[in-house]
Parts: structure tokens; sequence; C-alpha cells
């Protein structure tokens, strides 16, 4: 059963989150103050397509992710995916259709498994394919993020920082998810090592159809491989449209301050 | 340190050698690092993970760690040998003639002690000041790297203040005592584009206001590329090409730098699809001692079985 292809398409965009409100309280008695980590922002994502997010640190960019993801349960608004709005306690299967990749590569493998392991694992809890397939489907996933076959034997100990991540795209892979969510997925890897994961997701879009939130803060990335943006500033968006107009001509003071500070070659 | 003649460069390193003993056994992991950084310049140190950068920079402040020693080589600093006298010479510059800033101030900085205090422990021990003069050029030295109300900020714990604010902080330290050298390993690493912006527009100041030199150790070309006005590209402990930025940026005679710019994605020009270099440098265990950019080209062949793009 693949679920990779949807039946019907219920709705042009793969996710559309409205009104999204959470906020955090810090400190005790006197010194007690909420904090609005997402002031209710409203963000679609276009199927098959990569919707940048950018902002500073603190601007509720992971925030964002953590509630499409459901790791963050308290929030006011609705996440409609796929036509369906999705509650805040999912089933499994659809927490498997919005699939999550973190910044740091080292600490999201399990170490002591391979990474046949780690796939088989997926695979079987989420009755992915039949046990007879998982063999095969663990070499397709390999395929896919353009790994060698024998790395399914090898621990992550043994991986670079830019093959463990593409592991991390392969376990999310497995579950054979609509929308991928990368938060700063590429902001710990060397510049060539960066390129291939871009490049990663690039193809995974143009051939499978993924749709990808692609959370960083690195502009010039996000302007190579994006679609749409959407820019952040203290739990807004403060703007939002495709990638070009945004970069070329941005509306707003603050996408105006953000891209003047990306530092160029000059040369 | 008195003053030499300002003919000499402020810092030369010459023919470094770093060898990093595992296991019992020693590895080369700079091979013959030749370098020089004049006063009132920023030099940039441009490599990938492994490239030995952050040690050529840590060697400079005899702060290798415990299984890393330098094997060869000299750095003159103002014409005095850093590694002669037994590293002996380093307690004699550090902090007034080189000091330091580090990637993660949240690591870097002292916890439990408030961030003015920090700034000032060095010189006001040196200079016999009162508790009161400290405090008053903490402040001074907060507002001269942009924080933004310092006499506020001074009593406070690096805890409170956001990673910006905490960074400025460990430059305010750096600069306390005045350096004529500041080595930075990736200080903006760790910042927002906005705050980076600010932190590289400071640098620039103190390098031109302190005429201080500025060691500037990064991954990122677009970085040195707005601050620094020479560079070297250091690949698997070697230097691979050295010159003025606009040399090295602009007309590249190697290929392992025209690897890297060509893996850097532009802002300017974007719609290519990036390159990415094939493989990764390997760890020092694991490659000879003759290693090179060509040989892990040469390993990574599109025909043999590896990870990369034919692109």
């Amino acid at each position: 059963m693949s679920t990779t292809k949807l039946a019907q398409p219920a709705s042009e965009n793969i996710l559309e989150m409205r009104d999204i409100r959470v906020e955090f309280s810090t400190g005790r008695g006197r010194g007690r103050r909420k904090i609005v980590a997402l002031n209710d922002v409203s963000l679609s994502v276009p199927r098959g397509t990569i919707h940048g997010v950018v902002g500073e640190s603190g601007s509720g960019k992971s925030t964002l992710a953590r509630v499409l993801t459901a790791l963050e349960r308290s929030f006011t608004g609705t996440v409609v995916f796929n036509g369906e709005e999705l509650p805040v306690r999912r089933t499994k299967e659809q927490r498997r259709h919005i699939q999550m990749v973190f910044q740091d590569p080292y600490s999201s493998l399990d170490p002591r498994m391979t990474i046949r392991q780690s796939l088989a694992e997926l695979l079987r809890v989420h009755r992915i394919v039949e046990s007879r397939d998982v063999g095969r489907r663990c070499l397709d996933l390999m395929g896919q993020v353009q790994l060698p076959a024998r790395a399914l034997d090898s621990y992550p100990v043994s991986m670079s920082g830019g093959q463990r991540q593409r592991v991390a795209i392969a376990k999310a892979l497995a579950l054979e998810p609509s929308l991928l969510v990368a938060d700063e997925a590429v902001s710990a890897l060397d510049v060539s090592v960066q390129a291939g994961i871009v490049n990663l997701l690039a193809d995974l879009r143009d051939e499978l159809g993924l749709s990808v939130l692609f959370i960083a803060h690195d502009l010039a990335v996000v302007r190579n491989l994006c679609e749409n943006v959407a820019v952040m500033y203290h739990g807004n968006i403060v703007e939002d449209g495709d990638t070009e107009s945004l970069f070329t001509e941005p509306r707003d003071q603050y996408t105006r301050t953000l891209l003047n500070s990306i530092p160029r070659i000059r040369y | 340190m008195s003053v030499v003649s300002g003919r000499q460069p402020l810092l030369k390193v010459e023919g470094l050698c770093v060898d990093v003993s595992i296991q019992g056994r020693d590895y080369a992991a700079l091979k013959d690092v030749s370098f020089t950084v004049q006063r009132a310049e920023a030099h940039g140190l441009v490599g990938e993970s492994g490239s030995g950068k952050s040690l050529a920079l840590r060697s400079l402040m005899g702060l290798l760690p415990s299984n890393a020693r330098v094997s060869g080589g000299s750095a003159f600093f103002n014409g005095t040998d850093l590694f002669a006298n037994n590293g002996r010479n380093f307690r004699k510059v550090r902090g007034t003639g080189i000091s330091m800033v580090f990637q993660e101030p949240a690591v870097a900085l002292n916890p439990i002690a408030r961030v003015g205090t920090q700034i000032t422990d060095g010189i006001a021990q040196r200079k016999g000041w009162s508790r009161k003069q400290a405090r008053e050029y903490a402040i001074h030295m907060m507002g001269l790297v942009g924080i933004p109300s310092p006499e506020l900020r001074v009593d406070a714990y690096p805890f409170q203040l956001s990673g910006g604010m905490r960074q400025r902080v460990m430059i305010a330290a750096s600069v306390a005592c005045e350096p004529e050298l500041i080595l930075c390993d990736e200080p903006t690493t760790a910042l927002d584009v906005t705050v980076q912006a600010q932190v590289l527009a400071l640098f620039d100041g103190l390098r031109a206001e302190l005429n201080a030199g500025i060691l500037y150790v990064t991954h990122d070309l677009a970085v040195v590329s707005e601050l620094c006005s020479s560079i070297s590209v250091l690949y698997a402990g070697r230097l691979v090409e050295s010159g003025s930025a606009a040399e090295v940026l602009g007309n590249p005679r190697e290929d392992y730098t025209r690897a890297l710019l060509a893996a850097t994605p532009s802002i300017d020009e974007p719609g290519q699809r990036l390159r990415s270099i094939p493989g990764t440098t390997p760890a020092l265990r694991d490659r000879p001692a003759d290693y090179s950019f060509a040989m892990r080209i040469a390993d990574h062949a599109p025909d043999s079985h590896s990870i990369l793009e034919e692109h």
C-alpha cells in the first residue's frame, strides 16, 4: 500500500494553518509574564512545493513546526492538512503524513542501531510494507536519499554529518509522508555538504512531488530552494509570498533589514 | 611587549605543524602552514570541518587540547616567537597582546558571574582598579560593542541576555585590554543574520579604531568576504591558497577554492543548481599523510559507488 500517491488531491494546498496562536508564560508570582510565541499566524503550502520560513531566533519558526507536527499541543486555531482538519490529538496515521527532519544529525539517530534496523523498525511499526518487503524498501530509501546500499549496515557513529542527515531524511521518507518539515536541517553542515542536501530536497520535490516546510536562517539557501517564503518576526508572519518578488521587491521593513544583513561574496 | 618597528607584521606564522595523538599514535593535523596578519588588517582562515583551522587558532593562544602539540614552525608576534621559551611567552601576551572570541558565548562565559565583572576581570587586576572604576569601564565597553542601556545590563548574568548580547559581552571582554590581535573562532555562527551583520561591523570598527589585527576563522566565505581583506584557505591541514580577498574569491587558482565557491548558494544569482563537493574530508586517522583535495575527488569519481551527484 503506497500512500505517497493520495487518492485525489483534496485541495490545492497540502497545508493550511489558520490563526494559530501559542502563548507561553514565564516567571513566577508578580514576575509572571505572558509571551505570545505565535500571534494568530496563517500559512498555506501549495502541494508539491517547498515553502521557506525565515526569521531570527525567537521569532516563532520552530513553534510553528512544533504545532504542525503535534509536538506542541496547547494552541488555538486550525491546521488543515490535505483538506482535513487535524485534531490536537492525532492518530498514528495522521502523524505519519507529516514528518520532521531536525537540525542536529548527531543527536537524532539511535547510536546503537544500524541504519537498516532504524528503518526496518519504522516500516514495521507503521506497517508500511509487508515483512518480506522490508529489505527491498530499505534499499529503495537509500536510493532516494542518494546513499550507497552498504550504508544500511553501518552505525551512525561511522557516518559524516551529511550522510547522517541523509539517513534522517530517509527515516522521514520511510513513512511515506506528504509533508516534510525541515527545521534548520542544513544549518549544521559544511557548505559543500549542505549543497548536497539542498539538491536532494529539490530532487525529492521534483521526483516524488513531496511538499516541504523549510525552516532556515540562511536566506541564500532559501532563495535557491523555495518557491515561496514566509518571513517571521516576533510571532507574526510579516511577509509571505513567492520567493522571487519577496527577494527583489520586499514590502515589509523587517524583510528589507533582513535582506540587507545577508553577507555577500563581493568579488 | 614594547613597541617594535612598524614594518614587521603583527603576526607571522611560518611552517606551523601541529600533531594530534590518537591512541598512542601521532597524526599530522597541520602541515607547514604559513600566513601573516598585519596591524589593522582582518585575515580570514577558511576551511571545512577537519581542515585544522580551529587548531591553528588555538595553537596561537597556547590553548591546544592536551593530545595536540606544536611540532614545528614558529609564530612571531611583534617579533617574539610564541612557541619559544617553553610556552611561557603566551602568558605575556594573553589578554593584552592577543585575545580570543569563542564560537559559543553561552559556554565561554561564566554562568554565575555578572557580565560586567567578566568584562573587566583581567584589566582591573592589571591596573589595580577599584570596583567602581571597573564597573564604569565595563559600562563604557558594553556601550562600545553596541549593548543598549549598558548601565542596566552591567549587573546581569549571562542567562539574562540573548545570544547576540552574550556574544557582544564576550567581544567586550576580549577587547577590554585593548589587544593588538583578536583571534575569532566562528564568533557569528550561532547568531541571526541581522545580529551577525552588527557584530561584523563591530569587528570592522575595532580593527580601524584600535588598529588591531584580526584573525578570523570560519567556513563561511560570504562572512569572510564582508570582513577580511586577505584570506588563507586550508584543506586537510594544509594551506591550499592564500592571497588578497579579491584574488582568492574573485579569481581562485586552486580547484578546492573553486569547489567551495560553487557550493556556496548565491543570494544574488539564484536558480543555479548548487555543486556539492564529492565525499567529505576523512578523519585524521583515516587519511594518508599526503592527503589532498585531488585524492578526495579521485576517490569519489562518478563511476565509483558514492553518495554524490553527477551534476
